[in-house]
């Protein structure tokens, strides 16, 4: 069975208003656990929309989204939370990092609502502070910090939860030949840890890479071609 | 426990990144129960002690009003109270007001009866004859009487005359004596010029409490250009005056109030977009709704509870180690004497707590509120602005 | 951590001084009712004294006590309360019967 899967999904913003806009119309598909899947189409397309609304952090306007066969479009907030703290690590095109709070904080976010000490955060950060290079600036201020940088914090707090899903909105986008290769490497250990990776790229040398084995391409909000290798 | 040590270390980070506004609020909060918590302890202490030191005033006294205004009190109309029955004793008091020129100050001018006295709290001792005086701490102080050792006012036949100061009150029991000249009954009729056959009113003595209210309307009755002031009535006027109703309330409800319009102002710079932004981000890394609210509860609870307890020990060291000198020049209005105030360092709990809860609850209301319906909100659309 | 522990400990530390305060309140009060506050009222006692001299502006500022309910006006009918003191002290009235 699939693990995450979607029917006939809708998203319309600003229904009903002069400037109703129907992102998402009709989109369905289905990514299995341990895929790396890959969202592509020009600005616009819906590809931020649909890695949301995946990401249980928006509701669709019609239509049904299962992650591990439940159905979380209907579900009550609460259990959105827990199913965004304890499956899904998102990587935001805009990084939504908070800007005046050091590389280490960012990082640790996603765990101050748990009960974990604070050495066991610690613990967890190193070794993906380490793998992305950015050790040494983590006492830094976000905002002191480079495009590559912040992307490459932004991952780090996806990957600070251990989860079984991670969502990357355009992770290359200002990272160099090199860094994306990293990133790309990074993905492939985590793949062959078992998790499940969703990409929304323009980055050719995403599409190009060996790791990815489906491709989902996208026009107008909806879907146009899936291709599966 | 350790969440919440880690949303409060983090509510601390915030308040740290809005470090302008975080110490504008802090302050003007800080100030303004400073200043509530002054008035507070302030008339509570002063209403303490006047409890008790006017246990010693007169048990009745008999005022004659003419035209409305007090007038001078015929001194035959003793003879006639003495024989009411519960009387114990009359005595005639002289005292009048002064105003000097000299340093714009108005002198209360009171005449002592007979007698050489001391007191435990006036060095020397009260005037013994016509050309003495004893005096406040505050007349001497403006008058340089200290020093001198004397004292020229001019009487009411405009001439100059000169007391040698024989005692000076205590700098302790200035709220009572700071404006006091006394000399002796004889000097005052004739420095006011007070017709021989008059007083300016009696002081009755009634040993039994019971029979004050009795005597009092029996004076009435007798002489109805009389108006009898019972020692009841006397310490009523100084709760009215520190009134428990009128002070406290007032002081608590007006705390209230300020802790709304601070909560008002913050809530009309309203939670900014940036602040939105965050709790979207929040949420969107899997901060539960209830872990964002904790985190403006904290927020909240850390700004007031903090600006509560400085402004409290503030305002305590301000009234009971500094003379309330900022309160004191708010209440001083025009006096140009006005007492230091020697207070006995003490607070009602009870009024601390419901001030307490009038300053810090609305506070703590007013940050998680707003933060509510962005809390609620999918984190996707809050994220995007 | 050393945020939280360090705001923890001020306002601990805050309650205690507030705490102490109120101890030290509680145990001064009686010795000085006993002395000062005896002191204070042997000279109210012998003076006759019915008033605090915190007001010395006007007569029925500096004896509220002694002043009817509209001294405040009696110099002159329609003069307005012009003493800063007037707005602090509410005007005196005692209600002409009273239970004791
Ligand atoms: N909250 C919103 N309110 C209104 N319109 C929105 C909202 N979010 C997205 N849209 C619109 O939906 C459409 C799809 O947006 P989306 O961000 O999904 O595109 P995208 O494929 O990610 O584009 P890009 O490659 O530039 O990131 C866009 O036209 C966008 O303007
Ligand atoms: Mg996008």
């Amino acid at each position: 069975m699939a693990l995450i899967t979607v029917e006939q999904v809708s998203k319309i913003y600003n229904s009903g208003m002069a400037d109703e806009l129907t992102a998402l119309e009709a989109v369905s598909l289905s990514i299995d656990n341990g895929e790396v899947a890959v969202l592509t189409g020009p600005s616009g397309s819906g590809k931020t929309s649909l890695l949301s609304l995946i990401g249980c952090m928006a509701r669709p306007t019609q239509g049904k989204i299962f992650v591990d066969g439940k159905d979380v479009v209907k579900l009550p907030e609460r259990f959105l939370t827990n199913i965004r703290r304890q499956r899904f690590g998102f990587i935001f095109q805009q990084f939504h990092l908070i800007r005046e709070l050091s590389v280490l904080n960012n990082i640790l976010l996603p765990l101050f609502p748990l009960q974990i000490g604070p050495r066991l955060m610690q613990d967890k950060a190193v070794p993906i502070l380490e793998q992305l290079k950015i050790a040494e600036k983590k006492q830094l201020q976000v905002k002191k910090l480079s495009g590559g940088e912040q992307q490459r914090v932004a991952i780090a707090r996806a990957l600070i939860n251990d989860p079984q899903i991670i969502i990357a909105d355009e992770p290359t986008a200002h990272l160099d030949s090199k860094l994306a290769q990293e990133f790309m490497d990074i993905l492939a250990v985590l793949n062959r840890e078992g998790k499940t990776i969703i990409i929304a790229s323009h980055d050719p040398f995403i599409h190009n890479h060996r790791l990815v084995n489906k491709t989902i391409s996208m026009r107008d909000g909806r879907i146009e071609g899936i291709a599966s290798r | 426990m350790s969440k919440h040590f880690k949303i409060i270390d983090y509510a601390i980070s915030s308040l740290l990144r809005r470090k302008y506004k975080s110490i504008a609020i802090l302050v003007a909060y800080t100030i303004t129960v400073a200043m509530l918590a002054s008035v507070l302890f302030l008339t509570h202490s002063l209403r303490t002690e006047t409890t008790f030191v006017l246990q010693g005033v007169p048990d009745l006294i008999v005022q004659r009003m003419l035209g409305g205004r007090h007038e001078l009190i015929p001194l035959n109309y003793a003879e006639t109270i003495k024989t009411i029955r519960g009387v114990a004793g009359i005595t005639p008091r002289y005292w009048g007001y002064y105003y000097d020129p000299l340093t714009e100050a108005n002198y209360t001018l009171l005449g002592t009866g007979s007698g050489v006295a001391t007191l435990d709290l006036l060095e020397g001792r009260l005037p013994g004859s016509v050309d003495e005086c004893a005096i406040g701490a505050g007349v001497a102080a403006l008058r340089g009487s200290d020093q001198s050792k004397e004292l020229i006012l001019v009487n009411s036949r405009n001439t100059g005359v000169l007391f040698e100061v024989s005692g000076i009150f205590h700098t302790a029991s200035t709220l009572l004596t700071n404006d006091l000249v006394v000399l002796n009954d004889p000097a005052v009729v004739d420095f006011f010029g007070f017709p021989p056959d008059k007083a300016t009113d009696f002081a009755v003595r009634v040993p039994n409490s019971n029979e004050v209210q009795t005597v009092a309307a029996k004076i009435k009755r007798l002489f109805p250009d009389t108006r009898p002031i019972t020692k009841r009535e006397l310490i009523r006027t100084y709760d009215m005056v520190f009134n428990w109703r009128s002070g406290m309330m007032l002081t608590v409800f007006s705390a209230a109030i300020i802790a709304l319009c601070i909560m008002a102002w913050d809530k009309a710079t309203g939670i900014s977009a940036e602040e939105k932004q965050e709790i979207g981000i929040l949420k969107a890394i899997g901060w539960d709704t209830a872990d964002v609210l904790a985190l403006k509860f904290w927020e909240g609870l850390i700004i007031s509870m903090t600006s509560f307890l400085t402004g409290v020990l503030l305002s305590y060291l301000h009234v009971f180690y500094c003379n309330a000198f900022i309160l004191s020049a708010v209440i001083k209005g025009w006096s140009v004497l006005f007492p230091t105030f020697h207070l006995t360092p003490s607070f009602n709990l009870f009024h601390l707590l419901t001030m307490g809860f009038f300053t810090v609850i609305p506070y703590i209301a007013s940050t998680v509120i707003p933060s509510w319906k962005t809390a609620i909100t999918d984190p996707e659309s809050v994220m995007r602005g | 951590m050393i945020k939280g522990k360090i705001f923890i400990g001020f306002i601990a530390l805050e309650c205690l001084m507030l705490v102490s305060a109120y101890l030290h309140g509680r145990t001064i009060q009686p010795s000085n009712q006993a002395s000062q506050w005896q002191a204070k009222r042997a000279v109210v006692l012998r003076l006759g004294l019915t008033d605090f001299a915190l007001w010395t502006e006007a007569r029925y500022t500096r004896h509220p006590s002694q002043a009817d309910f509209f001294s405040a006006f009696q110099d002159f009918p329609a003069s307005p309360d012009h003493f800063p003191a007037g707005s602090i002290i509410a005007p005196i009235h005692i209600p002409a019967k009273e239970t004791p």
